[in-house]
């Protein structure tokens, strides 16, 4: 299989605040790979240097053989990095259709052409129902499956999906895995960013595990979630009590 | 047509043909010379109204600055008449392509700044560009420019001793930039900026260039907005740098597609069709007072402002939310 992303010692800096350092890893073609690690590891800021938000301080970032790392935001979409944030970035005073649409036509100026897409978004992500609905009457749930499909809808070959899960109840949260599987079914690469452990060991095909910035280890789910190092991380030293639980 | 009647419904379609229709007879309905010219102003200001909002509607970024494009089409037909005797017919389109230049030079700096920032900046340009058509030699200073014929009746010229004919044909210009506006409202360009205004880290998420796309309505605004300067001059055949580039006239430009619609097709027509009668009216009627035309003025924003923040095409749905809450209130 093919790397469609590869990071090379990505290193963010903010000032004297170091958010990433020396990150690498890489995504494999129709894989999804989790991005775990307590607040403040740096995982969203490591996805907007892979979309281009922000610029990494060093390291490279490469696209499907492309070197990636300067492109601003808007070129990145074009070519293929869709992705969604982690706080709903919908556009509350358009509808459903509208938020959608202004992703499909990322690729074409065609209107028509740009309605099939968004139909066939919407049926994709479950919100015909909401086509016409402003996005800011939409509750949590429905806000990060609108950033879902509005991503979708510029043909992503990778989706970078923000903590899509935080703050969902147990069964929209299923419904949602069952979204991302059917979006890497149709041969998306997923990054998703995710705190729900559950969610990360169903979901992955392996998990990237950040700490303070740093890249702590990349593996299976398994390997991930029985290595003492993450547990610790994540619980705060001397863990073995809980992680036999 | 399809294009720019497709998504009305019966009901619309018929209420705009009304208005259409009482627009074309009201000259031959009123014939003193102040209704007349109260309708060619509506006329002048819908279209800076509906240039304003590009940019400030629905792209979302504030301009307080837009006299500067309203006096450049202005000295644009003015002052090349002056010294080329050059047909407005050329020199309209002329001014419009100037202003568009102007604000693709102007905007490249200037769009970086946000909110409040921007809105400054461009007060701030407009007043620099008023300070410099009144000292320059070239302009003509405060005198102004003087664009009278003793050729009147000319279509070559522009200049008509009767008011109406002005009318029709800026009725005519405006029914085109409405038409235009219209059909771009359902086209990529404006849904980009419908979303830059909605949220521009979003709009860059989607691909869209949000520096490319905020000039290019910059530019359609400023070339629209000369397009009515041009139009006043040509009506008024003289104007000065102290009537036309004032910040009141940036901040009536702004409130007219504010109080009638901010981000919507006819929100700008609506909104200068009160401006104007509530300002002409009022100026006439309590001018001697001195300044209460302006107190009164400014109570009516403050109450729009207040209880109608989506403009006074928002008013029927209002009432309608109001209505049904009330029923729904009546039922518990």
């Amino acid at each position: 299989m093919s790397k469609i992303l590869e990071l090379n010692a990505i290193t963010k800096k903010f000032g004297g605040l170091v958010a990433n350092e020396n990150v690498s890893f890489d995504v494999e073609e129709g894989e999804i790979v989790g991005v775990v690690g307590p607040n403040g590891a740096g995982k969203t800021t490591l996805f907007n240097s892979i979309s281009g938000a922000f610029l990494p301080t060093s390291g490279t970032i490469t696209f499907n053989g492309k070197d990636i790392t300067n492109l601003p935001a808007h070129e990145c979409a074009k070519i293929g990095i869709g992705r969604t944030f982690q706080i709903p970035q919908s556009l509350n005073e358009m509808t459903v259709w509208e938020n959608v649409i202004v992703g499909a036509l990322c690729h074409t100026s065609n209107m028509n052409e740009a309605m099939h897409k968004v139909n066939e978004v919407l049926e994709l992500c479950g919100m015909e129902k909401f086509r016409d609905m402003l996005a800011g009457k939409l509750n949590v749930a429905q806000k990060k499956r609108l950033e879902i499909a509005r991503a979708m809808a510029t043909d992503p070959k990778l989706l970078l999906l923000d903590e899509t899960m935080a703050g969902l109840t147990a069964t929209e949260r299923k419904e949602a895995v069952d979204l991302i599987h059917k979006i890497n079914s149709m041969g998306v690469a997923i990054l998703t960013i995710e705190h729900n452990m559950d969610v990360v060991m169903s979901v992955s095909n392996r998990v990237v595990v950040l700490v303070s910035g740093r890249l702590l280890m990349v593996g299976s789910p398994q390997e991930v979630v029985s290595n003492p190092e993450v547990i610790s991380a994540y619980l705060g030293g001397g863990s073995k009590d809980e992680s036999d639980e | 047509m399809k294009a720019i009647f497709g998504d009305m419904n019966k009901k619309q379609v018929i209420l705009l043909v009304v208005l259409l229709a009482f627009a074309v007879i009201a000259p031959q309905i009123f014939t003193s010379l102040f209704v007349r010219n109260l309708l060619i102003l509506i006329v002048i200001w819908s279209i800076l109204g509906m240039g304003w909002n590009v940019m400030g509607g629905y792209c979302g970024q504030v301009s307080n600055g837009h006299s500067m494009y309203y006096g450049l089409g202005a000295y644009s037909v003015g002052l090349t008449l002056q010294y080329f005797k050059l047909s407005p017919w050329i020199a309209i389109p002329f001014g419009m392509c100037l202003a568009a230049c102007f604000a693709w030079v102007i905007g490249k700096p200037i769009l970086r700044l946000k909110g409040h920032a921007f809105a400054i900046c461009t007060m701030a340009l407009a007043e620099c560009m008023r300070y410099i058509c009144v000292n320059l030699k070239f302009t003509n200073g405060a005198k102004g420019v003087s664009m009278f014929n003793k050729s009147l009746n000319s279509v070559l010229y522009l200049q008509f001793k009767d008011s109406r004919i002005y009318y029709y044909l800026f009725l005519v210009i405006m029914l085109i930039v409405l038409a235009l506006i219209k059909v771009l409202s359902k086209r990529k360009f404006f849904y980009y900026l419908r979303t830059i205004r909605g949220n521009e880290d979003a709009a860059a998420s989607v691909g869209i260039d949000v520096s490319k796309y905020k000039i290019r309505a910059y530019m359609l605004s400023a070339a629209l907005v000369s397009l009515g300067g041009s139009l006043y001059a040509q009506y008024m055949l003289y104007f000065d740098p102290a009537s036309m580039m004032t910040l009141n006239v940036s901040m009536m430009i702004v409130l007219v597609a504010v109080m009638g619609g901010i981000g919507t097709v006819l929100g700008p027509i609506l909104g200068a069709v009160i401006i104007e009668c509530l300002s002409e009216y009022t100026r006439s009627f309590l001018g001697k007072f001195g300044g209460l035309d302006m107190v009164l003025y400014g109570v009516l924003v403050i109450i729009i402002v207040l209880f109608l923040p989506g403009g006074l095409l928002t008013l029927p749905s209002k009432i309608r939310d109001w209505r049904s809450r009330k029923n729904t209130g009546v039922a518990k």
